[in-house]
């Protein structure tokens, strides 16, 4: 079965205005340097490294946000590393994206409702969606009139996913979507996430900075380092047998709650 | 006993909501207590009322916060404060936010040992350089005359740590220290204050909403829900297993990367039943 999802040394360098010379162009820094991966159908991968190791950058060109300048993502087939915004309908429908901040990204004047209600119209799709989208995230149709600030953290990130899975995408970017929730929010969401990914056979991207996280709910990991990727493979091989440096930092820096635990 | 709070509770000014209801809580010289619980909990708010900087919107209505055998509470505000300035500091979540961008990192911490604590500025450029020394930072010389996006993240919150335990305070307090440093980083700065606390025998308040590092720097851990302590505990019984249901519900929900499978998150039962308490805690008051 051919991938989803392939990255082939997407590279992306970006000026650096704060080292502009005087005359001239500003000099380039390079965020990512050649990174290959696929994503099957279905599959679940986690995307992990330190800040400024580039997940984010990757993940933004994964979803044609940042165009990159070098290397290619080819979706279903379909090379889009340079389509023009025009040309992206279909794959903008088909691959979504949760955001990490859901106050932040959730408009504060629109009602749950209509959150849900824009991205489905905007791709011209039956309105019935979005009550499905609400109901697969688990939440109950009585939060369709409530406003963002009225709803828990945890109600908002799933708001989020419902927003990205009323278009039944067939990959889902999830950029840090735990990082700001409560212990138990937490747990609901990562299972939420593994459940739709089991259920309706989508493809997600996990970024995050915890391999901890990441262990309960991704199969495979790529860990990046300085744009590059360091390490990647089945996650449980991953804990068991670190082969890179960064890798080993990654699990090291693993609080259990238990203070027999070495640290 | 160097810090005993009894019976402290706060509400939202103007007959708001409450914020901390009764809580009390002991932390001795030497000792680190850990203050856990989810967003809201109140767990900040312990901290702040015990350094008398609630939010302006928040009061307290009832209680004791004794440092060192003297009730804060019931001193003229201008005596507290420079009691507090003397022998607390706090380690701050965020450091970048908390050190000011446009001074050299090294005055920022000079300056507090002069205004506060009447060293002559000699003596405490000389600690804190020593203090500099003492958390690793680099080329302290120089790194006292950074600014602080010069930094890393990191580092700024090594110098933070250095402010704080340079007059060998009392008590510290650390609000969240690590939550908004790069992971691969935490580490280092959990074990850099476990040490200067146990060099110094600072009595620590350690706030949190991460398990796993409590469990690393805290001897006993106290569990807020809804600005009621539902446990408090030795930290190793608490790990162990925890005797409150919400307790024990909490410490179930934490990624458990070394036995993977579903997480679980707080049942909506033990959840009701947590809010009921603090309901019944409520009508207490009001009915005496």
């Amino acid at each position: 079965m051919a991938d989803l999802l392939v990255a082939e040394g997407l590279a992306l360098a970006l000026p650096d205005f704060s080292r502009r010379p005087l005359l001239g162009a500003a000099p380039r820094v390079a965020i990512l340097r050649g990174v290959s991966f696929a994503l099957g159908r279905g599959e679940v991968l986690g995307i992990v490294g330190g800040s400024g190791s580039g997940k984010t950058t990757l993940g933004r060109c994964l979803l044609r946000l940042l165009e990159p300048t070098g290397g290619r993502v080819v979706f279903d087939g379909v090379d889009v590393t340079h389509l023009p915004e025009p040309a992206l309908g279909p794959f903008r429908r088909r691959a979504g994206m949760v955001f990490q901040d859901p106050l932040s990204a959730l408009n504060p004047r629109h009602t749950v409702r209509r959150l849900l209600l824009g991205p489905v119209r905007l791709h011209g799709l039956p309105e019935a969606r979005a009550a499905e989208a609400l109901d697969m995230v688990g939440l109950p149709e009585a939060l369709m009139d409530r406003y963002p600030h009225e709803i828990s953290g945890g109600q908002r990130q799933r708001v989020g996913i419902a927003r990205a899975v009323a278009l039944r995408p067939d990959f889902l970017l999830c950029d840090e979507v735990v990082s700001g929730l409560d212990l138990s929010s937490q747990a609901q969401v990562l299972n939420l996430l593994g459940g739709l990914a089991r259920e309706l056979g989508l493809a997600l991207a996990f970024i995050s900075h915890d391999l901890g996280v990441v262990r309960h709910l991704c199969s495979r990991v790529l860990v990046l380092e300085g744009g590059v990727v360091a390490e990647e493979g089945a996650v449980a091989e991953l804990f068991e047998r670190p082969r890179s440096q960064a890798t080993r930092a990654l699990l090291d820096a693993i609080a259990l709650p238990d203070p027999d635990q070495v640290w | 006993m160097t810090l005993e709070v009894r019976g402290l509770s706060a509400r939202v000014r103007g007959g708001g909501p409450p914020v901390l209801r009764a809580v009390s809580l002991r932390v001795e010289a030497g000792e680190a207590l850990g203050l856990v619980g989810e967003s809201g909990a109140g767990k900040s708010m312990v901290g702040r009322a015990v350094l008398g900087i609630l939010p302006r919107a928040v009061e307290v209505t009832a209680g004791e916060v004794f440092l060192d055998g003297v009730d804060l509470l019931r001193l003229p505000e201008a005596e507290r404060r420079a009691r507090v300035g003397r022998i607390c500091a706090l380690i701050p979540q965020d450091p970048l936010s908390a050190l000011n961008p446009s001074r050299r990192v090294g005055r920022q911490v000079v300056d507090p040992l002069v205004e506060v604590l009447g060293w002559d500025r000699a003596r405490a450029e000389a600690r804190a350089r020593e203090a500099f020394e003492e958390v690793r930072l680099p080329d302290p010389g120089r790194t006292l005359r950074a600014y602080p996006h010069e930094l890393s993240g990191g580092q700024r919150q090594r110098v933070l740590i250095a402010a704080a335990f340079a007059a060998s305070p009392r008590l510290v307090v650390a609000d969240e220290p690590t939550t908004a440093l790069d992971v691969t980083v935490q580490r280092g700065i959990v074990g850099l204050i476990r040490e200067m606390q146990a060099r110094r025998g600072t009595a620590l308040l350690f706030v949190t909403h991460d398990l796993g590092i409590a469990s690393k720097v805290c001897a006993r851990i106290a569990v807020l829900y809804a600005g009621l302590v539902v446990e408090e505990s030795d930290a190793r019984a608490f790990f162990r297993g925890p005797v409150h249901p919400y307790a024990r519900a909490l410490l179930e929900a934490s990624p458990r990367p070394d036995a993977p499978g579903a997480l679980r998150p707080v049942p909506e039962a033990v959840v009701r039943a947590v809010r009921a308490e603090a309901a019944a805690f409520d009508r207490t008051v009001r009915h005496g």
